[in-house]
């Protein structure tokens, strides 16, 4: 599916139909459910287009008008039986309070309605929601009311939304509708016919627009949220060719066109690294010219410290960015790349259909905008190791480096002087943690996926324990990369998640922190049977026989997946030759 | 101008121009709901450059009729 197609609604209906038709494997299913109080079917295409665009596959579905509170409570009811993945709230003041026309309307009731929703939804139905903030009532946005009054309640009523989201940020996201208001041209994304006929207000920009943000969250959710972003540098990061033009010739500057439109995206491209976007260059140039503009540039703001990698050379851009994938360890999946030449875009299209690739806009003043609009990287809870991510993977190239130098794994590995630390998750970790089951998806057991509340609810269940561990070795601190969880049942104690983030592979760390954690718990519930699974995805083969290799003893197939147990402490392989690992 | 309206309505209710007809309404074509009404109008109004009166938009219920109306709103 291609941009092209949302050109026009026929083509974006008839090309979400094909999508929908074809057989192949999708690489994930999400149920979407809204709960709403006016007409919401209209956004449909436009959210499956982008879901679909992205490899996954959405069931939609939508609620009764007005019937929000009922759905939620009622344990019969179809968001209770279907238990989707995630609830859109999509409300219009007009309809959650009639009377908000009113002179001397006030917003206390909406407020206390829209509280009680999000505590049912998130609370009761443990189910993450998109909420809308509000916009004025329709009539008043198209200037046939006029009421500044209305306005200032219905601003009370936004402000406590964002705090509610600000409480919960991976439980409850806020779609803007003020901001998409204003994107798509105020009064004009109002279709006053689709709203007297069908109760349906917006026009098919605003619905876009909608969608993005909806698609966003989903993306988050399921842990399939961009995290690398490759830039191509002539034309891309700077106007002109730095090997042609020279240092003072490129476009980039704080205030003179073009170069102004440059800067203003590179201040973006700065912006989403500090959220713990990866960053990497892929161009045709000379490393000199490059360096020379990084390091020496008055308006560059880009700087060689923001960056994890990159491949300035002459070969061909899929095959380089094919090898970041595998230097940051990363799925191809997980990059966006910008190029300005549609030779080589198409290229990488071709060669690499998982990875999104952008150009430069003919209209360079909506350049700066162009990564934040597509919203395509994770940027709603951020934790501290998201910070240092860049940092630390500068530390892990050199790590590589130093690899080439021996022969003996064994020796290599003792070198590092790794240091491993097992703790039980508390307040300062568990956003991190839940992040983690979130994101990880090549060394996960299970791959479960639990919010921050979930860990909370893990933290106060006496049958149940979170661990963590988190490495450091002689080229720096790689922080908490590693969870455990475990259930009791009876006299079993169930390994229910066991993941490491990618950055620590290799390394045999896999086998101290599960001896650490199996100990740890011994300890606190006594002598125990063991439970163990594996849960097949995609991308987690490479832990298939993982408790096969620690001694468990594999249940004999039943439905998919393996389970299995163990009645004595597992032989995991000694590790403490290479590793000083400390319970804390 | 007849081949878009019948590519339009193939691409919004999935089926085959040339089963297209005259007669063609919610009865034969089983997709056209209310829904996909509106948005069929919404997209012939997009490809014909056409808006239709709203007090005719429940009417457009058969290929005939939709035609005809295109025909009366490019011809004023």
């Amino acid at each position: 599916m291609s941009e092209d197609q949302l050109g026009s609604l026929a083509t974006l209906l008839d090309a979400v139909a094909a999508a929908e038709a074809e057989t192949t494997a999708w690489s994930g299913e999400v149920s979407i459910h809204f709960l709403r109080n006016y007409t919401t079917e209209f956004a449909d295409p436009f959210l499956k287009f982008h879901l679909m665009r992205d490899g996954i596959r959405p069931e939609i579905s939508h609620g009764g008008y007005d019937t929000m509170a009922q759905e939620l409570l009622d344990p019969e009811s179809a968001v209770r039986q279907h238990d989707p993945d995630v609830l859109v709230l999509s409300l219009l003041i007009e309809f959650l309070d009639p009377e908000c026309a009113n002179p001397g309307w006030s917003a206390d009731k909406s407020i206390a309605r829209i509280d009680e929703l999000l505590d049912y939804a998130v609370e009761r139905v443990r189910t993450p929601v998109v909420v809308n903030s509000l916009l004025a009532p329709v009539d008043r946005l198209v200037g046939d009311a006029d009421t500044t009054h209305i306005d200032h309640e219905v601003s009370r009523i936004n402000a406590h939304l964002r705090q509610r989201v600000e409480a919960h940020p991976s439980r409850i996201f806020l779609s803007d509708f003020a901001e998409l208001f204003g994107r798509c041209g105020g009064p004009d994304a109002i279709d006053r016919r689709l709203w007297s006929s069908a109760q349906a207000p917006f026009d098919r920009r605003f619905l876009n627009e909608y969608a993005k943000d909806i698609a966003y969250f989903v993306r988050v959710l399921k842990g399939r949220a961009r995290k690398c972003l490759v830039l191509d540098c002539d034309n891309t990061l700077w106007g002109g060719v730095i090997g042609e033009d020279g240092i003072d010739g490129i476009a980039l500057h704080d205030r003179e066109e073009p170069g102004v439109h440059f800067r203003a995206f590179q201040e973006a491209v700065v912006g989403l690294v500090d959220q713990g976007v990866m960053l990497a260059l892929c161009s045709k140039n000379n490393l000199d010219d490059v360096w020379q503009v990084l390091d020496e540039h008055e308006h560059c703001l880009l700087d060689r410290s923001h960056l994890v990698a990159w491949r300035i050379n002459w070969e061909n851009k899929a095959a380089n960015i094919a090898s970041l994938a595998d230097e940051l360890n990363v799925g191809l999946d997980s990059f966006v790349f910008v190029d300005d030449s549609p030779q080589e875009r198409a290229l990488v299209a071709e060669m690499l259909p998982d990875v999104l690739v952008l150009g430069v806009p003919d209209d360079l003043s909506t350049y700066a905008s162009l990564l934040a609009q597509e919203r395509l990287f994770d940027t709603t809870a951020r934790s501290d190791e998201d910070r240092k991510r860049t940092v630390m993977y500068q530390d892990a190239a050199l790590r590589k480096e130093q690899r080439d130098r021996f022969s003996d794994l064994t020796d290599y590995l003792r070198s590092l002087e790794t240091v491993l630390r097992v703790f039980p998750v508390d307040d300062d970790t568990k956003v991190r943690v839940a992040q983690l089951t979130q994101k990880t998806n090549q060394f996960n057991l299970t791959t479960r996926r639990y919010s921050v509340a979930d860990i909370e609810a893990f933290m106060n269940d006496p049958d149940a324990a979170v661990y963590a561990m988190s490495v450091s070795d002689r080229y720096g601190d790689m922080g908490l990369t590693g969870v455990l969880i475990a259930r009791r049942c009876d006299t079993a104690a169930v390994i229910d998640t066991l993941l490491l983030s990618c950055r620590v592979l290799g390394r045999q760390l896999e086998f101290a922190f599960v001896d650490l954690c199996l100990g740890a718990l011994a300890g606190a519930w006594g002598s125990m049977t063991w439970r163990a699974e594996y849960l097949p995805t995609a991308k987690n083969a490479q832990v298939e026989d993982f408790w096969d290799r620690v001694g468990f003893v594999a249940e004999p197939e039943g439905g998919g997946g393996k389970r299995y147990s163990l009645d004595r402490r597992p032989s995991i392989p000694d590790y403490s030759r290479i590793i000083s690992a400390t319970m804390e | 101008m007849s081949e878009t309206i019948k590519l339009v309505m193939s691409q919004v209710f999935q089926v085959d121009p040339g089963e297209i007809n005259a007669e063609s309404s919610p009865e034969s074509i089983e997709r056209w709901d209310s829904l996909k009404h509106m948005q069929l109008i919404m997209a012939l109004e997009d490809e014909l450059g056409v808006q239709f009166p709203d007090d005719a938009i429940p009417e457009l219920v058969t290929y005939g009729a939709i035609e005809k109306m295109v025909q009366e709103l490019k011809d004023s």
